[in-house]
């Protein structure tokens, strides 16, 4: 199916009970976008990031990955995402390369492919040396990268990425932003959520605010920060309690 | 000793209560359900056994003596359970739970945080055992009309400290386990552990006195023979089991004192073991905590790339082959789980020569024995593929833990996950469990009529049960808790332990029934029960479809509808 959208929310909300996590959430990437969705701790970026994931279940609207609808085509969708989660959980009993390995089954990539992009992928991430210890052993940064290079093992058009820089040491921060960078370069679609507001500010073409489950502003970084104004101000200006939208 | 695993223990009842109060109802009902399903489990094995020891009393002569021993050998086995389920457990609960870094972070002594770690790992590990243990108490109260008071004595003063004190042994193991583990390697520790039970176990089914068997007891001439070896008291006072069983029947004889002496001695045991405990365990537990630490984070395993490429290579296609890849990986690097399974193999192996045993010592020409023994052996079978279920494949889907969210954001679907975990257990137990009917069938010289019969039966059960326990599995998932023997002793653990055993209950009276019409029509006494064994093969079809299908699909469902 071919579409010039990567990613497509439409008319997206999610409710626990009585509290609204997220509500109509509309929104469409195209390809090459470095996508940016910010708000404050519990406005529902999560939340968002996981129903376009498949990981929950929007309790109205579809999410579309290349124009495949996550609910009806989930298989087909999934193919073409790489996730990374808040908290990089990994199996603690396998190894960081095994790990990788796994994941490319999961993708039924073939044995000489995989061996390929994980050789390529750890010098990449820089995770070539402790690949082979065990998970139980690494730091949260060491996941973080281990995660990170399982998303882009088989090649997906689309990465959905949940605050990417946290537990990150400076290098891994600056590999990280360059990877985004370089894969929206060639053309891959990165939905990254975050509220570190700098590195919005540095990478992302278009943002996305959204406060309580709403979006309130949705503008590419020159139209949003007017050319000169801090990107931290007009977040907050837009996100405070008293905050207009 | 401050009062922190009191205030502990209140606020872990506080969080399971906000816990319930925060499930949606759907949930909720599903947890009073699964309350609801063991209390009535409980109430039915009181009516079970209070039928059962009446029955047995109604034998002249040889009743008394024969409940006495079944007594006996049941409570051997549940205290043998009890200390194996601590160990463990012990291992998650004392030495690897998150909570224990969190409270030796904080101006908790160890001792304290030990006894509140030591009586976590009590309830996880026994409560489930409870539930089976105070309905015998009940029943054996009832069945001597005992007052209500005495009963709960004999709860209160002698089954707590018992399950205690097999938790003070299991956990004082453990700590020898890993002081042996710190000289050698984790591995090494886990099997000498293993070898010393087998070893014991062994020498116990070889050498005890107290079996139900004795040479030609089948044969009414030896009769005799057979009622005074039970007449005669051979408990070994070593057990604090047969301590139990000496007050249970101190009551019965009205020998009050005995009762008294034997209740005090099992209450002074429970609480001068736990006070040693906490002074020595508890005192060295910080230390013993980090070295367990160290040594399992210090495995040097180091996975050169061509081992990695097994996820990617074999005989199966992906990702069927990288996910049974992974599921057989954890398996194999978590002691706990390969050592309660060759624990469990060692339990079998002990059953087997007990077997052989009685097979040298009955008259099997009689079709009566022949047909009890059978079908005891069949009921058997199903009893270890409920354990094996419960223990080993109710968690398969819970041990997904936390990193589920990348299979359920992969292209793979719940379905074929459910069957990956499926086609895993199933071809484990089956063979297993096929080797035991093969070679029992063996032993006993069944007809081939016979041997098809437990054969096919066993197959059906071995998928019936499967099915249940991943069904099951995922119908109470679990994924925040890494221990499997954890996940097993949740209400949804012990709900399908209730399932499983009544299925087994239902397919052994069903294939009992044309059992009985074959041997019957092999004495010359009655037709080939060609009608018989045509209603049974429809009921037990129909019985193993609904098991193996309604749970998994179930389960499916509720896995698709979850959110991750």
């Amino acid at each position: 199916m071919l579409s010039t959208i990567a990613i497509e929310f439409n008319g997206i909300s999610k409710n626990y009970g009585n509290s609204l996590a997220v509500d109509n959430l509309n929104i469409a990437i195209p390809f090459g976008e470095l996508f940016g969705f910010l708000g404050p701790n519990g406005a529902g970026k999560t939340t968002a990031m996981k129903i376009a994931a498949g990981l929950v279940r929007a309790s109205a609207g579809n999410v579309k990955i290349c124009g495949y609808d996550v609910d009806d085509n989930p298989l087909e969708a999934k193919r073409l995402i790489g996730f990374v989660p808040e908290s990089p959980y990994i199996y603690e009993s396998l190894t960081g390369r095994e790990f990788l390995h796994y994941c490319a089954g999961l993708y039924r990539m073939s044995n000489s492919d995989t061996i390929a992009m994980v050789e390529e992928l750890c010098e990449g991430f820089g995770i070539g040396s402790w690949a082979d210890r065990r998970a139980g052993e690494y730091s949260h940064g060491m996941k973080q990268r281990i995660v990170m290079a399982s998303a882009f093992l088989h090649k997906p058009k689309v990465i959905l990425i949940d605050e990417p820089m946290v537990g990150l040491d400076p290098a891994g921060v600056k590999l990280v932003k360059k990877i985004m960078t370089d894969f929206c370069s060639n053309g891959g679609t990165v939905f990254l959520s975050t509220h570190t507001l700098a590195n919005a500010e540095e990478l992302c073409d278009r943002v996305a605010i959204i406060k309580s489950g709403v979006v309130v502003k949705l503008e590419n970084m020159a139209q949003l920060t007017d050319g000169h104004v801090p990107l931290e101000e007009v977040f907050l200006s837009l996100t405070s309690e008293d905050g207009n939208s | 000793m401050s009062n922190f695993p009191r205030t502990s223990i209140g606020w872990k009842v506080r969080i399971l209560w906000g816990s319930i109060a925060l499930d949606n109802k759907a949930v909720r009902i599903g947890k009073f359900l699964s309350l609801f399903v063991i209390v009535a489990f409980s109430v039915g094995s009181t009516i079970f056994f209070y039928n059962m020891f009446s029955k047995l009393l109604e034998i002249e002569g040889i009743g008394q003596p024969l409940l006495l021993r079944i007594l006996n050998i049941t409570l051997t086995t549940v205290f043998a359970m009890l200390v194996v389920s601590n160990l463990i457990t012990g291992i998650a609960t004392i030495y690897r739970s998150d909570e224990i870094s969190f409270l030796f972070s904080k101006p908790v002594s160890s001792q304290s945080v030990f006894i509140s770690r030591f009586l976590d790992n009590l309830v996880y590990s026994s409560w489930s055992l409870a539930v089976l243990g105070i309905p015998i108490i009940v029943a054996w109260g009832l069945v001597y009309k005992l007052s209500w008071l005495y009963i709960l004595m004999l709860i209160i003063l002698g089954l707590l400290p018992m399950v205690i004190i097999s938790a003070e042994i299991g956990v004082a193991l453990l700590a020898g386990l890993v002081y042996l583990a710190r000289k050698t390697s984790p591995k090494i520790s886990m099997l000498f552990v293993i070898i010393v039970m087998v070893a014991s176990l062994a020498f116990i089914a070889l050498n005890r006195d107290d079996n139900l068997i004795v040479q030609g007891a089948a044969r009414t001439s030896t009769v005799e023979r057979y009622l005074a070896s039970l007449s005669q008291d051979q408990r070994n006072l070593a057990l604090p089991s047969n301590w139990l069983s000496y007050a249970l029947t101190g009551f019965t004889r009205n020998d009050l004192n005995r009762s008294m002496f034997f209740m005090c001695l099992l209450t002074l045991t429970s609480a001068v073991w736990l006070k040693w405990l906490s002074v020595t365990l508890g005192v060295i537990y910080y230390k013993s905590w980090r070295v367990f630490n160290e040594i399992a984070g210090n495995r040097g395993s180091s996975t050169q790339a061509i081992k990695a490429q097994r996820f990617t290579r074999g005989w199966l296609p992906n990702p069927l082959n990288a996910m049974l890849r992974k599921d057989l990986l954890q398996f194999g690097r978590n002691p706990s789980q390969w050592g309660q399974f060759l624990i469990l193999v060692a339990f079998l192996l002990v059953y087997l020569i007990n077997l052989v045993y009685v097979s040298s010592r009955l008259d099997f020409d009689n079709p009566f024995w022949k047909t009890l023994i059978l079908f005891l052996n069949f009921a058997f079978t199903g009893f270890i593929l409920a354990t094996l279920s419960v223990r080993f494949v109710y968690p398969l889907i819970s041990l997904e833990g936390k990193s589920f969210w990348k299979v359920r954001s992969s292209p793979v679907s719940v379905n074929l996950l459910f069957w990956e975990k499926f086609f895993l257990a199933f071809v484990v137990f089956m063979g297993l469990c096929e080797m035991i009917v093969w070679f029992t069938n063996r032993v006993l010289n069944v007809t081939s009529a016979m041997m098809t019969l437990t054969t096919v039966g066993t197959f059906l059960m071995g998928a019936a049960l499967t099915g249940l326990g991943i069904g099951m599995g995922a119908l109470f998932p679990n994924f925040k808790e890494e221990s499997p023997m954890k996940i097993a002793s949740t209400p949804g653990g012990i709900l399908t332990v209730v399932l499983s055993l009544l299925y087994v209950a239902v397919m052994v009276a069903i294939l009992a029934w044309p059992a009985r019409g074959y041997f019957i029509y092999l004495l010359g006494n009655g037709p080939f029960p060609a009608g018989k064994a045509l209603i049974a093969i429809i009921c037990v079809t129909g019985v193993n479809l609904l098991i193996l299908l309604l749970p998994v699909k179930l389960g499916r469902r509720s896995i698709e509808l979850r959110d991750i």
